[in-house]
């Protein structure tokens, strides 16, 4: 049995025992108590100022449309490119990132090739990661799809398996469909 | 007020200086006081070293991080052989007084050497050129690109200080601990985020040379090795660097001529303006700077500075032996003399004084600004005066003969403007030509003026070529309606009746003995007039014949 995800021009056919999210990440200020004046997290919480109103970290940057896809139950509190969920992950684990980048980026030479990749197991590398974790691979492409540019993060828990777990995510990729804007 | 984390590190740094050099003493307060100010709890109460807490989580090699550039190459920007490829965020951070920290990776260059290690030197031994691994909003031009070699850390969005980002926003809370001993500590000041941003010690700026502080107006300020920071009371960091900061060193810092920077530097006519307390520097277009300050700096913001158009200083201000002051613009020079006070000299006029020896020239020093009047500008010095009108050109009067012009009424005489520069003869007679007449000066019979009747009969016998010489008399009359100016070789005669005639030599000398104009022969009718060897000059009464052969003269009736 299947999930579809369906957002933002996006429809993802799940897996079954597969888990994801689709959304676009909420602006920090909306999170932000200025009434009780809670102070945002630093090392231990050592500000002496709040930062001005209208000045938390929100400063004109567009957020886009994120999906993070799973095998595993995803953590409530994730970086964008898996952060939080691949310290996680088992060894029998995979992370489908898919990364939506501004409408100015389609047509440059990063976004240049066209559709979403099938990977294949020689692609991963145990440094092809935004943190190396002991064990982990993983894959990164950017891609434009429908006019669209994206990036495509894999990250899979181990090398043992590490061709049946590719197979898994090139199947979620297959049932990932993309509208043009 | 001083802060709690500020007390302790001041107990603390009073234990150390007994055993410690200076040098150490800085370094090892400065790495404490970075732990305390990012994590005072933590690093009180438990037991992990200052640098532990200083550098955040993820500092090991083995935790899969990339490393901080400034822990790489001392500098927080990205080294030679990589390109900012993309950046990410963590909100709220205390690092930034609670606003975003932007990470900017910076990934190697296709074909560059970096390879792959661990950082060393400090508690960021994060990886370095080890992560393949890119965010991609910079540089998307760029599709080849090698591992993660460092990362930048700034408080500004990197797509404001770097056209080649966008503003595509992705987030990894995970790393707002991350951090280095070369990075800034908790919520710094704007002036320090503005360091960072421009790389820190190994940077723009270079290492700083002093302890930021209050500046002018309510701003603050501070210096480094190759360039000042400051703020204003306006907000916004401002940057001194270049040749602008090499002058603001030579001229003393803020403790020197020029105080502390009060304004935005500001783009004028031929280069860049910056205001101090006390003065101003400008940067020309060649790229040179000066600045313009004390005595100099209060006649230059009398005439309005810019606004005077005297242009940009070309150089700075020079006091002469003799107690002179004087700075040399692009149109011209304020020059000050303990005497007479400082005065604007420019344009035309300043090029004629340059041109005749300037101060220790003929004319002197200034005495007065430029005057503009109808028609002319005049600047007057101790010994003389330059003037300067579209249809004379630029002309000094000086000495003797500026005496003589003043006491014939100067511009508003007979004389009208100079036309030429005072002309000396190898004799040591001199004379100046005007619009309407001349000055002739001879050591003997001193200045006399010639004009109307007397100076169109000069110029039509060609002056001095005629054999008359310079006049040595001025207008006398010896009988009603006729007047005479003598020479040294002969003179002229005028009346109504006659028109104005000379003579000179032989002929003059007997016309004298006979009495002149007032003797039998009256006024002459004509000027002398060669034949063969005879020249003759006719009078109301009868001529003179002088015969060049036997140099005698023939009166006829």
């Amino acid at each position: 049995m299947t999930t579809t995800l369906d957002g933002h021009g996006i429809s993802i056919d799940l897996p079954a025992a597969w888990e994801g999210r689709l959304g676009v990440r909420r602006s920090p200020a909306d999170t932000f108590d200025r009434e009780t004046g809670v102070r945002p997290r630093s090392l231990a919480g050592a500000l002496d100022r709040v930062a001005p109103a209208g000045n938390q970290g929100w400063s004109g940057e567009r957020a886009q449309p994120l999906v993070h896809l799973a095998n595993f139950p995803l953590p409530v509190d994730r970086g964008d490119f898996g952060s939080g969920a691949v310290d996680v992950m088992g060894s029998g684990g995979i992370l489908v990132a898919l990364i939506e980048y501004g409408a100015e980026s389609a047509g440059t030479a990063l976004f240049a090739e066209q559709g979403l990749p099938q990977p294949l197991p020689g692609q991963f590398d145990p440094n092809t990661l935004q943190r190396r974790i002991s064990g982990q691979y993983g894959y990164q492409r950017f891609v434009t799809v429908a006019g669209r540019p994206f990036c495509v993060y894999i990250v899979i828990g181990s090398a043992a398996g590490l061709g049946p777990r590719t197979a898994q995510a090139r199947e979620v990729l297959a049932g990932t469909r993309i509208e043009s804007r | 007020m001083t802060t709690l984390s500020e007390r302790i590190v001041e107990k603390i740094a009073i234990g150390w200086r007994a055993g410690s050099s200076r040098r150490s003493f800085l370094s090892g307060a400065a790495v404490v006081g970075t732990a305390l100010a990012s994590n005072p709890w933590r690093y009180l109460t438990r037991p992990m070293t200052a640098y532990a807490s200083v550098c955040g989580e993820g500092a090991a090699c083995n935790e899969g991080w990339s490393a901080f550039c400034c822990t790489v190459t001392g500098a927080n920007q990205c080294p030679p052989g990589s390109f900012v490829a993309g950046w990410w965020k963590a909100d709220q951070s205390g690092f930034c007084c609670g606003s975003a920290r932007y990470y900017v990776d910076c990934n190697a260059a296709c074909g560059s050497d970096w390879t792959c290690h661990c950082a060393s030197g400090s508690c960021d031994q994060r990886r370095v050129a080890c992560n393949q691994f890119r965010y991609g909003q910079c540089h998307q031009e760029i599709a080849c690109y090698g591992p993660v070699v460092c990362r930048v850390v700034t408080c500004t969005p990197p797509w404001i200080f770097d056209d080649s980002c966008t503003a595509t926003s992705l987030t990894d809370n995970r790393t707002v601990t991350h951090s280095a001993p070369c990075l800034p500590g908790n919520c710094p000041s704007t002036i320090t985020q503005y360091y960072y941003d421009h790389g820190g010690p190994g940077g723009t700026f270079g290492p700083a040379t002093s302890a930021e502080r209050a500046g002018a107006d309510g701003g603050r300020f501070a210096a480094f090795s190759s360039g000042v920071l400051y703020t204003t009371s306006g907000g916004g960091v401002r940057a001194l660097t270049g040749t602008v900061f090499t002058r603001y060193k030579a001229a003393g810092g803020p403790t020197g001529a020029l105080g502390y920077p009060t304004g935005v530097p500001t783009a004028v006519t031929g280069g860049l303006a910056v205001p101090f307390q006390h003065g101003s520097i400008y940067r020309g277009a060649n790229g040179k700077s000066y600045s313009v300050s004390g005595a100099v700096g209060e006649k230059w913001r009398a005439i309005g500075k810019l606004g005077s158009g005297l242009g940009l200083p070309i150089a700075q201000s020079l006091k002469t032996s003799d107690g002179n002051i004087r700075q040399k613009f692009t149109g011209g020079a304020i020059f000050i003399s303990p005497a007479h006070g400082a005065h604007v000299v420019k344009g035309s006029i300043f090029r004629k004084w340059i041109d005749l020896g300037g101060s220790g020239g003929v004319l002197g020093v200034p005495i007065a600004d430029q005057a503009v009047r109808a028609g002319f500008q005049a600047t007057k010095f101790t010994k003389g005066t330059i003037y300067s009108a579209e249809a004379t050109g630029t002309r000094a009067v000086t000495g003797t003969l500026y005496t003589a012009y003043r006491a014939a009424g100067g511009t508003g005489g007979a004389l009208g403007l100079p036309v030429e520069d005072e002309v000396r003869t190898p004799g040591g007679s001199r004379s100046q030509r005007f619009q309407r007449g001349g000055l002739f000066w001879t050591a003997h019979s001193g200045s006399h003026p010639l004009t109307g009747v007397y100076w169109a009969k000069w110029r039509a016998i060609k002056g001095t070529v005629s054999g008359l010489g310079f006049p040595t008399s001025g207008q006398v009359s010896p009988r009603k309606g006729q007047t005479r100016i003598t020479f040294t070789h002969g003179a002229m005669y005028h009346s109504a009746a006659t028109g104005v005639h000379y003579l000179t030599g032989r002929l003059h000398q007997e016309y004298a003995r006979l009495g002149g104009s007032v003797g039998s022969l009256g006024l002459p009718t004509s000027d002398p007039v060669t034949s063969g060897s005879k020249i003759t000059v006719t009078f109301v009464h009868g001529s003179l014949v002088l015969d060049t052969t036997t140099n005698t003269i023939v009166r006829k009736s």
